[in-house]
């Protein structure tokens, strides 16, 4: 059925339903057929005989989809795709590098990871902890990983410059596939990374921190990072470190660097 | 493109589900015409609680999630 019928017919039925029923349809014509919109509102508050004298309005629907491009969305999901298409729309290179150059399980993890790194920047936390509760419902530690990696610039800061410094302009497999193991080990591991959270302890931390210098050691890697975000992670990181450094006379040199006050700690542990 | 919002309740889900010859089963899962538990985008069997988006072509069904909509965004509309 051509849009235009369905629109004629929809708006006939709306207007035998308008006395009746609380039920709500707006149409947004903006001279373009395209951008047409239907709004449908709480079905759910109408009773189930009204919703019986419904049925021309279900069926009318049936056919105007049938044949008909279309997406049908509620408002959250909306919001959210309106999000995701501004960070996309402002990080272009970036996730040119995302499609490029990472396993594609990982690209939506990845811009959700930049969307989250835009609310942080933006101070938004309780929308920050919304997105990574749902990088993780999506895909587990490996969400919750790759959330913390995008929100602390390893994206640009590491993994571009390691494919960087790999692959250069070279199309090179192995070359690729060196980069693709260290960036699994980035990811999977956190290997030379330390986040710090509210649920870890000092004691936990140091130990964690220790482990992660060990292993950095052992793998010829040149420094540890620690990250913590808000006063009280801070103040935990810098504690920790202070330990980890004063029992261990080869760490030759820390340095702190802060970011949007003393709210964003990043310490570099060089070996 | 035909753009559709719908209000976030299971009666206003069921009722365009069933005008797209798809429905809701006991256990709150969206099925096709057959009865069988449709698959969303993230390969998973999708609960209308959870459905946050449906598109035409093959009937594409998305959970309301950043990660499972950016996929959709990436992988259709980019």
């Amino acid at each position: 059925m051509p849009l235009d019928v369905f629109f004629n017919k929809l708006e006939k039925i709306i207007l035998q339903l308008k006395a009746d029923f609380r039920l709500t349809f707006v149409k947004i014509d903006n001279r373009k057929i395209d951008n047409r919109k239907i709004i449908i509102n709480n079905i759910g508050e109408l009773s189930q005989s009204e919703l019986k004298k419904l049925t021309s309005l279900q069926n009318l629907l049936s056919d105007g989809l049938s044949s008909e491009k279309y997406k049908i969305s509620e408002e959250k999901s909306q919001n959210k795709t309106a999000q995701i298409q501004k960070t996309a729309a402002r990080n272009p290179k970036i996730l040119e590098f995302i499609i490029e150059y990472l396993p594609p399980k990982d690209h939506s993890l990845w811009l959700s990871g930049l969307s989250l790194r835009e609310k942080s920047k933006a101070g938004k936390q309780e929308e920050v902890q919304q997105i990574k509760e749902q990088m993780m419902i999506n895909a587990g530690w490996r969400g919750a990983s790759i959330a913390n990696l995008a929100n602390a610039g390893y994206l640009e800061d590491h993994i571009m410059e390691i494919q960087r410094v790999l692959l250069g302009n070279t199309d090179n497999n192995s070359a690729h596939q060196k980069f693709l193991s260290i960036y699994e080990e980035i990811v999977d591991e956190q290997s030379f990374i330390v986040f710090v959270g509210a649920t870890k302890d000092g004691e936990d931390l140091i130990t964690e921190i220790e482990n992660k210098v060990k292993r950095t050691r052992e793998a010829a890697r040149e420094c540890v990072y620690i990250h913590a975000i808000g006063r009280s992670n801070v103040r935990k990181a810098k504690d920790a470190v202070d330990n980890v450094v004063k029992n261990d006379k080869k760490l030759c040199e820390e340095s702190i660097a802060f970011n949007g006050g003393n709210k964003h700690l990043k310490i570099t542990i060089e070996l | 493109m035909l753009n559709i919002t719908i209000f976030n309740n299971i009666a206003t889900k069921k009722f365009v589900l069933q005008a797209l010859n798809n429905d809701i089963d006991a256990s709150g899962y969206v099925t096709d015409k057959l009865g069988n538990r449709v698959i969303d985008i993230d390969g998973m069997e999708i609960l209308a609680k959870d459905l946050g988006m449906l598109s035409s072509g093959s009937k594409i069904f998305v959970k309301d999630n950043m990660v499972s909509l950016a996929k959709f965004y990436l992988k259709y509309e980019r």
